[in-house]
């Protein structure tokens, strides 16, 4: 199974994520990856946590996608096995692939990659992915649909050129082949988020602005067939709350939600008071989270 | 007898080899030409779409970071082609966007 947490910036995706680990922990092998780039899972978890995978506790396992390194590692992987077919040419690629790694989109891109790695990885019972607010998310979760379209435009191009080789040798070609093989990837890694098996959930706060991004998400997501498990509603402050302005503003939101989404699971999620973080901590939620997964 | 058999045969032969190249030259070999100069043509193009930025073009280019080791030895050839042309590199980027 893999969970998708994903929702406005501030609102606990990351609290959560980590309550349902904690919960799929105790039933089997489980891996939490924070797509952030501004990761916060060490500090919830309050351990150093990098790209590798680290222990947590017994059947967790954490790890904090690193896009930077993970360019720059093919960077040097690439100019080490052809350093001297670039010296026998006198090519001069390290401007190029600075440029690359500099490049708009390169960095999502790089998210993306191993995103789509950790997705279709099997040896972890459950996979729970913490997600950066909305927007980044949004392109993250479309990215297979977009390269997908640029990529049948240089496959076409191949073709092309392919058509006019046949008449004079028949060989096989590796760019063609390796365009293939990164199509079919990414048709693997849309049709697993389509599938049964991943669920999007949306986190939100008793709060029109958190309230208003999440119908919009909702709405993005239903245009493109992804349909959103539940809804986490997080911070729902009880009648002992001093401020009654807010309790009121709160009960409009949870009204609304209510005659919105009625059909759908929704968890809610109480104002703990105190700052969740830590182990110990986080666990005393895992027990309001539990119904996301009944 | 003998000796005339074998300078028939020969001269024979010879006329058949001309007769292959003349046919080849006429129909075979400007097709091939016109092939191998269209493939090359197309083969610019589709190197232009993925490494532009070689050339200072903005392309969207994490894919074809991967194809980057199968046209490493062409780029130097591509680069200097690229820089000696009479159009601009915009000229044929329009030309190849009117093929689609």
């Amino acid at each position: 199974m893999k969970f998708l947490f994903g929702g406005k910036g501030g609102v606990g995706k990351t609290t959560v994520a980590a309550a349902s680990a904690l919960y799929w922990a105790n039933r089997g092998k489980t891996l939490i990856v924070s797509t952030d780039p501004a990761h916060s899972l060490a500090d919830i978890f309050e351990t150093a946590i990098g790209g590798n995978e680290t222990r947590i506790r017994e059947n967790l396992f954490a790890l904090e996608i690193d896009a930077q390194k993970s360019l720059a590692g093919y960077k040097q992987k690439l100019l080490t096995q052809y350093h001297r077919t670039m010296q026998e040419f006198e090519l001069d690629l390290d401007s190029y692939l600075e440029t690359i790694e500099h490049n708009p989109g390169a960095f999502e891109s790089a998210i993306f990659d191993e995103f789509a790695k950790h997705l279709l990885r099997t040896d972890y019972d459950t996979i729970i992915f913490d997600t950066a607010p909305t927007g980044t998310t949004l392109r993250l979760i479309f990215m297979p649909e977009y390269l997908d379209s640029w990529i049948k435009f240089l496959i076409q191009s191949r073709k092309g050129i392919l058509k006019l080789r046949d008449m004079l040798v028949r060989e096989k070609d590796p760019v063609i082949e390796t365009l293939y093989k990164m199509q079919e990837q990414f048709q693997q890694i849309a049709a697993v988020l389509k599938s049964d098996e991943t669920k999007i959930n949306l986190v939100l706060n008793p709060e029109t602005l958190a309230y208003e991004e999440t119908a919009r998400t909702m709405k993005t997501l239903a245009f493109y067939h992804l349909p959103v498990n539940a809804l986490v509603v997080n911070r729902i402050v009880d009648e002992n709350f001093p401020y009654r302005g807010y309790l009121k503003s709160q009960q409009k939101i949870l009204d609304k939600l209510q005659a919105k989404f009625f059909e759908m699971t929704r968890v809610n999620v109480p104002f703990l008071g105190e700052e969740v973080k830590g182990i110990a901590r986080i666990n005393e939620l895992t027990r309001y989270v539990e119904k996301l997964f009944r | 007898m003998q000796k005339i058999r074998h300078w028939l045969a020969n001269k024979m032969r010879a006329f058949y080899r001309g007769l292959l190249l003349f046919f080849y030259g006429s129909f075979q070999l400007s097709l091939k030409q016109h092939i191998e100069k269209e493939m090359a043509r197309r083969m610019d193009f589709f190197m232009l779409i993925c490494f532009g930025d070689l050339i200072g073009l903005p392309v969207p280019n994490y894919l074809s970071f991967k194809l980057l080791p199968f046209f490493l030895k062409e780029f130097p050839y591509w680069q200097r082609r690229m820089a000696k042309g009479k159009q601009s590199v915009y000229d044929r980027m329009a030309e190849y966007a009117r093929e689609f």
